[in-house]
Parts: C-alpha cells; structure tokens; sequence
C-alpha cells in the first residue's frame, strides 16, 4: 500500500492557486504516481500517460474551486478528476487499451536480475489478473491498494455508499487471489 | 502456496502495492510543459458565445465578465523604470523557451522542427477558424493532436483529432478546412521513417489584442490572476444588481502593475466608463488593488488593460455553466444555476440538471419534485441518477388527482384527494401538487406522502410548504415512491 502520507502542504497549494509554477510542479510531483496508477488501471498503459496530463491540467483549472473544509483531501479531489476523466475517455472511445504488462517493469530497480525477474514476472501476473476485473472494481483496488484511499474516499469518488466498496473490494480480492493462485501455480508448474 | 481467504488482506495488498505502475521519467516535465501553455498561439476575433461561457464556469455562477478577453489580458505597455525590461504586453525579458509539445517519451522525429512547420502554416490554420463560424466551435483554446510520419527524409501530418476526445466535434467545413492545412501543406525534415504525436494547442484572443505579442508569458500570469479574483468581482456586481437590477455595462479596466522582488501587484486600477455606481466602481478596484498579486521574475512596472462585461447570463447560459458544474461535481452551484434559470418551472433542461443534482445531495424532495415534472425519458434519467445514489424516487406512470381540501400551512399540510385505492392509490407513495388547475410543474416544496387511503379518496399530507394555502382542486400527480 503506497499510503497518501505525503500531502501537499498549505503553502504550496496556496501557490498553485496563485498560479505559481513551482507550487503547481511540486503538486504534480507528489501526486503524479497515485493519478498515473490510477489511469493505469482504467485505461491502461496506452492512455494512461495522456490521461495522468490532461488530468493535472485540469486540477489547475479547478483548483480554485478546491475547498480543503469541504473536500475530503486534495489527492482525494485531484484522483476524483482522473477517475471521471478515465470514464469519460473509455465511454467515447470504447477502448481498453491492452495492458503492456512489461511497461510497469521500469519501476523496478533491483540490483539481483533473478529477483528483478522474478518480481517482474510476478507484477506482470498482477496486471493480467486486474485486467480480469470489471472496471469498478478495478478501480476500487487501485484507489485502495495504489493510491491508499480509505474506504470512505473511495465511496466518495465513487459516488456510491461505503458497503459497495466494501463488496466490491471484497469480491476483486476473492476474484484476484484465485487468478493469482492459479497463476502462481501455472508459473510453479512450468517451473518445474 | 495458494492464497486462501484466511489469509489477511496484507499480502495481497503487498503484492498490488509492488505492483503498483509509476509515472514515466519526465512526466512532471510534459505536464508543466503542457500547463505552461506550449505552442499556444492566438486567434482574432473572440468574445464568442462559446467562450464567454467557457470563461463564465471559471468566473462562477451568474455572471459573464471579462467577454471578450477569454484569453490575453495584455494589450500595450507603457514603459516605465526600468524602462529597458519592459515592453508591450509583457514584464522583463521571456523566461526560458517553453516546449511547445507534450510528446511521448520515444521520437525520433524532431518535434521542435515539427512544430515550426505548423506555425508557418498559422495564418491559414487561423483563416479556418475564422472562415467557418469556429467562434462557437472553439473554447479560449483548443488541443489539436497531431500525427506525425516521416517516410524518405520527409514528415508530413497524416491525421489529427481534437483533445480531449469529449471535446464538442469541429465543424465539417473547419473540419476539411484544417485538413487541407494540416495534412497537405506542412511539411518537416524527418529521419527515414518516423511516427510521433504532437500536442498542439491552438488560443483565442480578443479582437482588443490582434496584432500583439499575445503569447507573452506575463498575459498568462495576469489572465490567471485576473480570473482567480472574478468570484470577488462578482460579488460586487451582485451587490450592485441588488441595488439596480437592471445594471448592465461593458468597461475597460486599465491596471498599473509593479513587481517587486518577483511579487507583482496593482499599483491603480481604473474602469472606463466609470460605471455611474460608485460602490460598484470602488469595489470592483479594491478587488483588483487590494488582491491581485502574482509572481514574476523581473522586477518592473507596466499597464494592462482588458474588457469586462457585467450582465446577467439568461437561462440557456446559466444552464450551460450549471451543467459544467454538475459534470465537476459542483452540485450546490448547479443546483442554484438550474433553478435560477427555470424561472417559468416549465425547463426540462433545468429540471433534469435539478433532478440529478438533488440525487447526488439526497435530497430526496427535490429529486422527487423533478421526476414529476419531467418526461418519461427524463424521468428514466433520474431513476437511473437517483439509483446509483441509493435514493428512491417514484417509479411507473404518474396517477393524476386533485386536492378536494386541504388544512394547515407551513408545516404539515393535510391534502384530501379525489384518488383512492380503487385508482391505484397506495398508503406510501408520492406525489406533488402542481401549479394551477391546469398547471403541469410542481410547486417548490410540495412533495408530499399518501398517509391514508378509502376506496375513492386518499390523505397525503406535505412536510413543508412555502405557500399559504392550497387552493381546492389544484392538480396533483401520485406515483409509487417507497
């Protein structure tokens, strides 16, 4: 879990309302990972780049309307515009990009190749099995597992009660641990 | 070993959380590149209806202001010390070259070469724009993605789209206009082969400013901070139409900028016409003398000018800025927009946007009130809205009835109608009296319940009611509501 411990303080987003390019670099930076998970997970490798920018080009145009006493947080409200950007772009172009899984290999920076491999294949096994799950769900997992929401921030970019998330996370897990243990096993298998 | 139930959610989550996709090397850089403003050039004339309703969703509920200056506050400079930082339109001397591209990391054609080809082609890409009404076609920007083919040494544009792909569709003639343009014209050095994208954006400016350095990075910096500040000039303009409802008027506003140790704010600001309310006239110039400030490098002193129109939006506009609310998940602003622009009650634009707005607030009333006054097809709008908030509203086909009596006010007003079980009247269900014997919208907060049903008659009485009485045989509409 990549908890959202790292928030952008007062200061900054003072500066990004101001219009401040350095405030508004810092912004990105601290929540580029979470939105571009976030689209990963919707939209897929292929748009998720397009998406993550378009997504923080509109968080400046907002973010006047930004109001810390009633919003939930601020990576709450930027991953809110990127949920609904990933709805809009899937519901007029119809398209899920495939996932390259091998793409999400360049995060990884371990020294021992055979780990390196290993958690890479491992990842990739990961991607297959979210891909397997309808996208609510999915997004559900990536705002839980990714981005570190609570369950009450997900409800609320969501738009649905607290128990639909439960359920749904309840059920991506079930569904993710049985394709995940059917992949383990496979690997195993082959392995061997 | 297989992952069981039993096993705590941790590992699972271990492992989504190692799995967890990074953004790409860069990417902070193209989306600063890409809010920076790269590649933007301006178009003449604006002020169109379009933009003035892009720029009003920014500027908030009510009012249009700043029209005509969708884009580009700066006009002309006057120069002062230190005379040789300053020049028209802009404060010191240009920061670093923006990128003009946000392209994917991987390229090997020259996207710097690329985009200088387009920019040759500007006054015909212009001339499209112009030539073909694209004044309600283009907001104060707009995004043209390019693709990009080299073959032989030679790069041309093989296709292009609009972004973001929700973006409301060119016309056909601007549509074959930029084809032409694009795809025929403008050509690049390209390596052998080569296949990239270009982001390309293309900004409006007012016809005030045609002719200047429009896309000098200060008018930036003041649009941004002028527009930050128009919720606080609106405010004035309300007070103001508080005082003179007909208060209408189109101004120049001219501020005296100075920047010191890189923070810039208004020495004086001036409106011309001074708007004949002088509260109105000392406020909008407190706004702009008090609190706009903005950052910037070079210390110095210049003059910008910009239109501001002060009126009212009518009823399409509000409903155009309020569905832009809504769609932001700015549901109390859309909510006060569609209702002040359903004056008459008889709006289904208003109505849907009311409707759904009230099912995401769970007001449950409200909604209600909405699905009554709405069609079939709007009404299966707001069941599905409704629905996914978990709010239940009516379902079905409405039953018509009308009030024989009614007693109380305010609160807990008690309805006898005409309507009973044998009608299909239901202990339960909903309703809403409407206008008028023969009206067909509700009355604001006149939803009530059917608390008791004979045969032929049923009790329905009403939370809250603005009225004073109900008169006898207004018309109701029953429908199932548990």
């Amino acid at each position: 879990m990549r908890p959202l411990t790292r928030q952008l303080d007062d200061v900054a987003l003072a500066g990004c309302r101001r219009g401040d390019r350095a405030a508004q670099r810092a912004l990105v930076e601290c929540y580029q990972d979470r939105v571009y998970a976030l689209c990963f997970a919707l939209a897929g490798v292929g748009d998720a780049d397009d998406l993550a920018q378009e997504t923080f080009v509109r968080v400046f145009g907002a973010i006047g309307r930004f109001d810390g006493a009633r919003d939930a947080s601020l990576g709450a409200w930027v991953l809110t515009i990127a949920r609904r950007l990933c709805v809009d772009r899937s519901r007029s172009a119809r398209v899920r990009s495939e996932t390259a899984a091998g793409d999400i290999e360049r995060a990884s920076s371990r020294p021992n190749p055979e780990e390196e491999l290993d958690s890479a294949r491992r990842q990739r096994e990961i991607v297959k099995a979210l891909e397997q799950l309808p996208d609510v769900e999915r997004a559900a997992v990536a705002l839980r597992a990714w981005d570190g929401l609570d369950y009450e921030e997900i409800a609320a970019i969501e738009e649905v009660p607290v128990g639909t998330i439960r359920s749904r996370l309840n059920r991506a897990r079930t569904r993710l641990r049985e394709l995940l243990t059917s992949a383990k096993e496979w690997r195993h298998a082959l392995d061997e | 070993m297989p992952l069981t139930n039993e096993e705590s959610d941790g590992e699972l989550d271990e492992e989504l959380a190692a799995a967890a996709p990074r953004a790409p090397e860069g990417f902070a850089a193209r989306v600063m590149a890409r809010v920076e403003g790269g590649g933007v050039v301006a178009i003449a004339p604006g002020g169109s209806r379009r933009s003035r309703r892009a720029l009003g969703a920014l500027v908030a509920t009510g009012l249009t202001m700043l029209a005509a200056a969708s884009l580009l506050v700066v006009v002309h400079g006057r120069r002062s010390t230190p005379v040789e930082k300053m020049s028209a339109g802009k404060i010191g001397p240009r920061p670093a070259p923006k990128p003009a591209v946000v392209a994917p990391p991987s390229t090997d054609i020259d996207l710097a070469a690329a985009t200088a080809a387009v920019k040759a082609h500007l006054p015909e890409i212009i001339r499209c724009f112009d030539d073909n009404s694209a004044a309600a076609e283009v907001d104060n920007h707009i995004v043209l993605k390019l693709l990009l083919v080299g073959v032989r040494g030679s790069g041309h544009i093989s296709g292009f789209s609009i972004e973001p792909p929700s973006h409301k569709p060119l016309g056909e003639k601007t549509f074959a206009c930029l084809s032409e343009v694009l795809t025929r014209h403008v050509e690049f050095p390209s390596p052998p082969v080569g296949v990239s994208e270009l982001l390309f954006t293309v900004a409006r400016a007012p016809a005030d400013v045609r002719g200047t350095d429009a896309d000098a990075p200060a008018a930036e910096v003041m649009v941004a901070a002028v527009r930050r500040e128009m919720p606080a000039v609106r405010k004035c303009y309300e007070a103001a139409i508080a005082r003179n409802p007909a208060l209408r008027g189109r101004y120049t506003a001219r501020i005296d900028l100075t920047v010191r140790d890189g923070r810039g704010s208004v020495k004086r600001a001036t409106l011309d016409p001074v708007p004949r309310d002088a509260k109105l006239a000392s406020c909008i110039v407190g706004v702009f003398t008090s609190r706009l400030h903005f950052a910037w490098p070079e210390d110095g002193e210049s003059q910008f000018e910009f239109p501001l129109i002060l009126k009212e939006d009518d009823a399409e506009e509000k409903l155009a800025k309020s569905y832009d609310e809504y769609v932001h998940g700015n549901y109390a602003t859309a909510l006060d927009l569609a209702t002040s622009a359903n004056t008459d009650s008889a709006n289904p634009k208003a109505w849907k946007i009311i409707g759904g707005v009230s099912c995401y607030m769970k007001n449950r009333d409200a909604a209600i009130e909405a699905w009554f006054a709405l069609d079939n097809q709007g009404r299966q709008f707001l069941n599905y809205v409704c629905g996914r908030n978990a709010l239940v509203i009516p379902t079905g086909a409405p039953i018509a009835a009308r009030i024989v009596s009614s007693a109380g006010a305010g609160k807990d007003v008690t309805l006898q109608l005409d309507k009973g079980a044998l009608d299909g009247v239901r202990s339960g269900y909903v309703g809403v009296v409407l206008q008028g014997e023969s009206g067909r919208a509700p009355i604001a907060h006149s939803s009530f319940a059917i608390v008791n049903v004979l045969d032929h008659s049923a009790t329905a009485r009403i939370r809250r009611l603005d009225l004073e009485s109900l008169g006898s045989n207004a018309r109701v509409l029953i429908a199932f509501g548990k």
